[in-house]
């Protein structure tokens, strides 16, 4: 079909003026923030042939109909931005993008005690409504407030980190969904199969209601969500205690893991790099704390509660941190991190969506993601990180005016993160490694790209997956048996392989 | 600017999405929790992102300017929420200056014709009625030099005799001796110069009100229209003050207690160039207190405060959709419980004036301050 005949379609299902084929547009949603750092660019830049903008399920099914008859690929984009490749075609000038921001209604059932949204809803939304309710439940988001609070096929990616492990992760918030399958049916899961259907996932028959998750809109477009509220804890704290080694730190987060102690625990390697997005009220805040944690290993945790409580595990925790060879940092050194608190409460106050944070102050730094992935075994995870570090200060030593440079602001991050445990449940591990690199001093992008180089060498002999999930085939080789399945239900669902090609799964060879 | 240096800036945005929404800790209404005029009406490239996206293009030259590139530009209102909103504990995207920077670069044939003539705003009207103000005792300080407070009238009021009045009177019952360059006007700047790119202007401009404000000793400015005070205070070097003529009424008010006005309940929009630019939200409030009145702030007020749509350019370029985007405030308003609204703003003036529902009346600060001190269009003049 030529590309003025789907225009035309297109405007039918939808309104003339909400089809956007404009270069602008197109530019706006074939890039993001991965997809420009020279040599450190995560993905490349694909323009979409053009965006629909659909004000209801209705209008999706109808585009998804009109799709999977003339074999036109579809990506989509929620609220905010979508990091981890999420909402850029799989290849340039192809396919047709969803923009959800017409559809972000939000609605409160307080007897349900659900919240129900569309794909274009904020995260921040979500909790200013619920806010002004004042009834002493909340949803459960941790991480930024402006982010997708769920793109349709990458629910809460981005934001989970530090949203707990027990009850607080953004999968086990989601209660029902309705979602547009490949061939244009509309389904309803778990507390949305009826109206009147408790707030729980499972519903009648299998459980479907996670089925899209992390599926990068391989499996469908989802277009309504509801999520289940929690209690207000009465009482937050936490806890961050240092350790001498990488290794140290790995053995007593798995320890605090078994005890079901605490929320939100993460591990950071040297240059606690996402702490300090994700728990600093103010960049500047992170920035210092970045710079403070350049020689240390570090567990961050949460505690929410009753007062009781919280006392109780944090003394409990501490003990056992102490007894992994872990030292307590006093309050008044972590004062900065209270946005961790408050994403124990829920409340989404963090810097994530700061990703490429401004370090330098001047709006002019930027992260450049070198390598990240998923790993089966701990040891793996700490080979990575251990043997990455040699590789960095190999390549430093080549480069003396790196290491001399006036501006501390190049950094090596590198961070591991227990919390992916429970996120996509294919890893139990993952590690990333991330530098922020001052602009004015790209004179050291070619070093990065060294540095990259070997870290993908290492990936692959190590046998690690990478973060990002789609375009390499070893995304999935840590998990064959759940690749296997999600291959089988892809086939059934999607037959033409409409759906999100290049991003939930590998292009067709 | 450099394409580098601009693209530096513009790389700032992640496009996260959080400007997009109200940083307030509640909303009633999921209605209310977008606040990007051009944003939540077209969306997509529309909206703050879409603008630094554009900003990445054209600093990279992947974009080049076009019809619908001057479009989405132009269709900003430049109310500066978005720059404002980023830094709030989060990374701040430079907005307003890439924004500025942008309308700097695109061709003059794709600006919008009133902005393409923008520069005739600074002309000053033959038959200004600024004389009216020595009426009043307003000394011209271009001639006497017995003031060291001078007040800069704006483009909007030189040919506005009955604002002038007011304005007039009002400085008489101060009792406060206030200059004003009468016959030699400065050259009224506004923000108008730099919705159509003309830094250029606006800096020639600013350096002759600069000198001549050294030559007059001035030292403090009262500035009519808020879109001029934000212009002053960010560019003048002059080292004079700069002060909203609402400042100078709640000021003056805590003196001379006015009489209390007997009227409906009202709400207050606050001017972005007031607000957000010369972060002066206290004035307003203040004047609405001492004159007795009942105020129901709608759900974006003081630093979330909603555009009327006038800004950037647009009222003047467009003005289907300025009153498209009033609509928004309209529906806010209409949700509180008062019936009439009050600005500190021509252009907010005109603009939610133009657009007002049945039952609500729209009313300008100045007329409510000098109807509370028996203003009746007659009195005081010497």
């Amino acid at each position: 079909m030529k590309p003025q005949d789907i225009i035309k379609n297109l405007k039918k299902i939808v309104g003339a003026e909400w089809v956007r084929t404009d270069e602008l547009s197109r530019y706006h949603y074939g890039s993001d923030v991965m997809t420009y750092f020279g040599q450190g660019a995560l993905y490349p830049e694909n323009h979409p042939l053009l965006i629909v903008m659909p004000e209801s399920a209705k209008q999706v099914q109808a585009v998804v109909r009109f799709a999977g008859k003339n074999n036109i690929p579809l990506y989509a984009i929620g609220g905010g931005t979508v990091l981890l490749i999420g909402s850029i075609p799989g290849k340039p000038d192809t396919g047709i993008t969803f923009d959800f921001h017409r559809m972000q209604k939000v609605a409160v059932d307080t007897e349900r005690m659900v919240v129900r949204a569309q794909p274009g809803a904020t995260g921040l939304q979500v909790s200013q409504l619920v806010r002004e309710l004042n009834i002493g439940y909340r949803p459960y988001f941790g991480g930024s407030p402006g982010t997708s609070l769920f793109v349709p096929y990458q629910v809460f990616t981005g934001q989970n980190k530090m949203a707990g492990y027990s009850d607080g992760m953004g999968i086990n918030c989601a209660v029902g969904m309705e979602m547009v399958l490949p061939n244009g049916e509309i389904i309803r899961t778990g507390s949305m199969v009826n109206p009147q259907a408790p707030a729980w996932p499972h519903g009648p028959g299998p459980a479907l209601t996670y089925l899209p998750f992390f599926s990068n809109a391989g499996f469908g477009i989802v277009t309504e969500m509801e999520f289940r509220m929690f209690p207000t804890p009465p009482e937050i704290g936490s806890l961050w205690v240092t350790f001498k080694t990488l290794h140290e730190a790995c053995e007593a987060m798995n320890a605090i893991i078994r005890s079901e102690y605490a929320c939100g625990a993460t591990v950071m390697g040297p240059g606690c790099w996402t702490h300090a997005l994700y728990s600093s009220q103010h960049w500047q805040e992170g920035a210092h704390f970045v710079k403070a944690t350049q020689d240390i290993n570090l567990i961050g945790l949460s505690f929410r509660g009753s007062k009781n409580k919280v006392d109780y595990e944090r003394r409990a925790c501490i003990r056992l941190l102490e007894k992994h060879g872990g030292t307590v940092m006093p309050n008044w050194m972590v004062a900065i991190l209270d946005g961790h608190e408050a994403n124990a409460a829920g409340w989404q106050q963090c810097n994530s969506p700061k990703i490429c944070g401004t370090f330098n102050g001047k709006s002019d730094s930027g992260g450049i993601f070198v390598s990240g992935g998923v790993f089966d075994t701990m040891e793996k995870l700490e080979t990575y990180m251990r043997e990455g570090m040699k590789e960095y200060q190999d390549v430093c030593r080549n480069n003396p005016e790196f290491l001399n440079h006036p501006h501390p602001i190049i950094r090596l991050y590198a961070s591991c993160g227990q919390t992916y445990l429970s996120m996509g449940g294919h890893a139990n591990a993952a590690g990333e490694v991330i530098f922020v690199l001052d602009f004015a001093s790209r004179q050291f992008l070619p070093m990065i790209g060294e540095i990259k180089a070997r870290f993908d060498k290492l990936m692959k002999s190590i046998g690690m997956a990478p973060l990002g999930v789609g375009r390499d085939a070893r995304t999935w080789t840590e998990c064959p048996d759940h690749f296997a399945m999600a291959k089988i239900i892809k086939k059934v669902l999607d037959p033409k392989e409409i759906m999100a090609p290049g991003v939930a799964f590998p292009l067709q060879q | 600017m450099t394409n580098e240096e601009l693209l530096k800036l513009a790389l700032s945005c992640n496009r996260c999405g959080t400007c997009r929404g109200v940083v307030q800790d509640t909303v009633p209404d999921v209605a209310f929790s977008l606040q990007c005029p051009s944003g939540m009406t077209f969306y997509g490239s529309y909206e703050p992102s879409g603008l630094m996206y554009l900003a990445r293009g054209i600093a990279q030259n992947v974009l080049n300017w076009n019809e619908e590139l001057a479009r989405v530009l132009f269709s900003c209102t430049l109310c500066g929420y978005c720059d404002d909103f980023c830094q709030r504990g989060y990374r701040h995207t430079p907005a307003v200056q890439i924004l500025e920077e942008l309308r700097q670069r695109v061709p003059k044939s794709l600006k919008p014709k009133a902005l393409q003539k923008a520069s005739e705003s600074i002309i000053i009207p033959k038959d200004n009625a600024l004389f009216i103000l020595e009426d009043y005792g307003v000394v011209d300080v271009s001639e006497t030099k017995n003031s060291d407070i001078l007040f800069f009238p704006d483009p909007t009021l030189l040919l506005n005799s009955a604002k002038i009045r007011e304005i007039g009177f009002l400085f008489k019952k101060s009792g406060i001796k206030i200059g004003c360059c009468i016959k030699h006007p400065l050259p009224p700047v506004s923000a108008m110069l730099i919705n159509s790119g003309d830094r250029e202007l606006l800096e020639e401009c600013g350096r002759e009100i600069d000198s001549r404000l050294r030559q007059y000793g001035i030292k403090k400015v009262i500035v009519y229209n808020p879109e001029t005070l934000s212009v002053l205070k960010r560019f003048s070097r002059s080292g004079a003050t700069f002060v909203s003529i609402t400042r100078f009424y709640a000021d003056f008010m805590k003196n001379k207690r006015p009489k209390k006005l007997k009227l409906p309940a009202v709400t207050y929009q606050d001017p972005c160039h007031l607000g957000r630019y010369a972060k002066e939200y206290a004035a307003p409030r203040e004047v609405i207190a001492a004159l007795g009145l009942k105020l129901h702030e709608m759900w974006r007020y003081g630093k979330n405060s909603l555009c009327c749509g006038a800004g950037g350019g647009v009222l003047a370029s467009n003005s289907t959709l300025a009153k498209q985007y009033a609509g928004n405030r309209w529906r806010e308003a209409l949700a509180t419980k008062a019936r009439i609204m009050i600005t500190a703003c021509p252009y907010c003036f005109a603009n939610l004036n133009g657009t007002k529902p049945k039952s609500f009346k729209v009313m300008d600060i100045t007329t409510l301050v000098a109807q509370a001190y028996g203003y009746t269009g007659k009195e005081g003049r010497s």
